[in-house]
């Protein structure tokens, strides 16, 4: 009898285990995904990612711990367990921020300023970050091996591929850059909540452009 | 309790670990990382696999030791991985400009950095694996030394 029955048993036991394998339900195609961030080989401590839809629907960003790695979520994301927050399926721009420790408060108490972004500019948006991913459903993982922001730009990344001799020139092109990436920093440090209403100025921007 | 559901029990058990989303990893890897005999306790290991599959990271704690995660998950795919291992000295320099600061000087030679060069190959095999990473700072033979002409 035993010899009957095993074989049916195994068949249904996988038939339930498969049903179960999946993080996503298969109606909604959502994926969760995670990863780690790298500048120069090293992983690195802080920052923030986040994952804009090339086509339409929510950004999704995680925050990086202090092992490097990130996971995704779509506003407050999954309370109980963020990391299985789920995102839907398809293609993504990816920006990174990492900034550098603060090491200045302003004098009237309040928050500390955030420190120099160590992350090359390119990658503080997505009109210009080169980083692209397409979210599957089920766990994706995904590693960002970043360029550093150089005080002086090396040959490999002079974006304009202006000479080197215009060193300790005040004009560099990222200097005024950096400047303004202090206002730019400034909400998506403070609020994790900024993603909402940056998925509706992308909204915003696109009925724009229909009309 | 009948047999009947005891076979089915028992099968679903097996079937368990193997499923979900939890651990995906069939490995996991540990061990301590040394400079010339010194406990390196800055840096990151990265295992690049051979052929496909993700990449895994970890960072060297104070007492030198790591642990491979692949994103927020501990562990990886067993099989064949080139490792790197790259540290710097913390950037000291404020710079007042409010511009990056540089980064810190390299600890770890620089052939380590690279997955052709490091001469760092491990066979990860499932279960739990134990690679400690001697580095030294004598280069190997085929180490063309630093690339002349750049920078």
């Amino acid at each position: 009898m035993n010899r009957y029955l095993l074989l049916p048993l195994a068949v249904v036991a996988a038939a339930v285990a498969a049903q179960t394998t999946g993080c996503g339900t298969p109606s909604v195609e959502l994926g969760t995904v995670n990863g780690t961030v790298l500048i120069d080989g090293e992983l690195v401590d802080s920052g923030t990612v986040t994952f804009s839809p090339v086509v339409e629907g929510p950004t999704a960003s995680g925050r990086v711990r202090s092992d490097g790695s990130y996971a995704l979520q779509v506003g407050q994301g999954d309370i109980n367990n963020p990391d299985a927050s789920r995102v839907p399926a398809g293609e993504y721009i990816v920006t990174v921020v990492v900034n550098a420790p603060s090491t200045e408060t302003l004098g009237e108490g309040g928050p500390p300023l955030p420190g120099p972004r160590i992350t090359a500019e390119k990658y503080a948006s997505a009109d210009t970050s080169d980083l692209k991913r397409t979210v599957e459903p089920g766990a994706n993982v995904f590693a960002f091996e970043l360029q550093r922001a150089e005080p002086a730009a090396t040959e490999d990344q002079a974006p304009d591929g202006e000479s080197p001799d215009g060193e300790g020139a005040d004009e560099q092109p990222g200097e005024p850059e950096a400047a303004a990436g202090e206002t730019e920093a400034g909400p998506e440090a403070s609020s994790p909540e900024a993603d909402p209403t940056e998925a509706d100025a992308t909204e915003a921007k696109e009925a724009e452009g229909n009309s | 309790m009948n047999r009947k559901h005891a076979h089915a029990l028992l099968v679903g058990l097996l079937a368990t670990p193997l499923v979900g989303c939890g651990g995906p990893f069939d490995a996991r890897v540990k061990g301590q990382v040394s400079l010339d005999g010194q406990p390196l306790t800055v840096g990151t290991v990265t295992f690049a696999p051979a052929s496909s599959g993700p990449s895994a990271f970890a960072k060297i704690d104070d007492s030198g030791n790591y642990e491979l995660s692949v994103g927020r998950q501990r562990g990886l795919p067993s099989g064949q991985y080139t490792v790197t291992v790259v540290a710097r000295e913390k950037t000291t320099v404020q710079r007042t400009d409010g511009g990056p600061p540089p980064p810190g000087k390299l600890i770890t030679p620089p052939w380590y950095k690279s997955t052709n060069d490091s001469g760092l190959s491990f066979t990860v095999e499932p279960g739990s694996n134990s690679i400690d990473l001697d580095l030294n700072t004598t280069p190997p033979a085929n180490w063309r030394g630093g690339r002349p002409g750049r920078r």
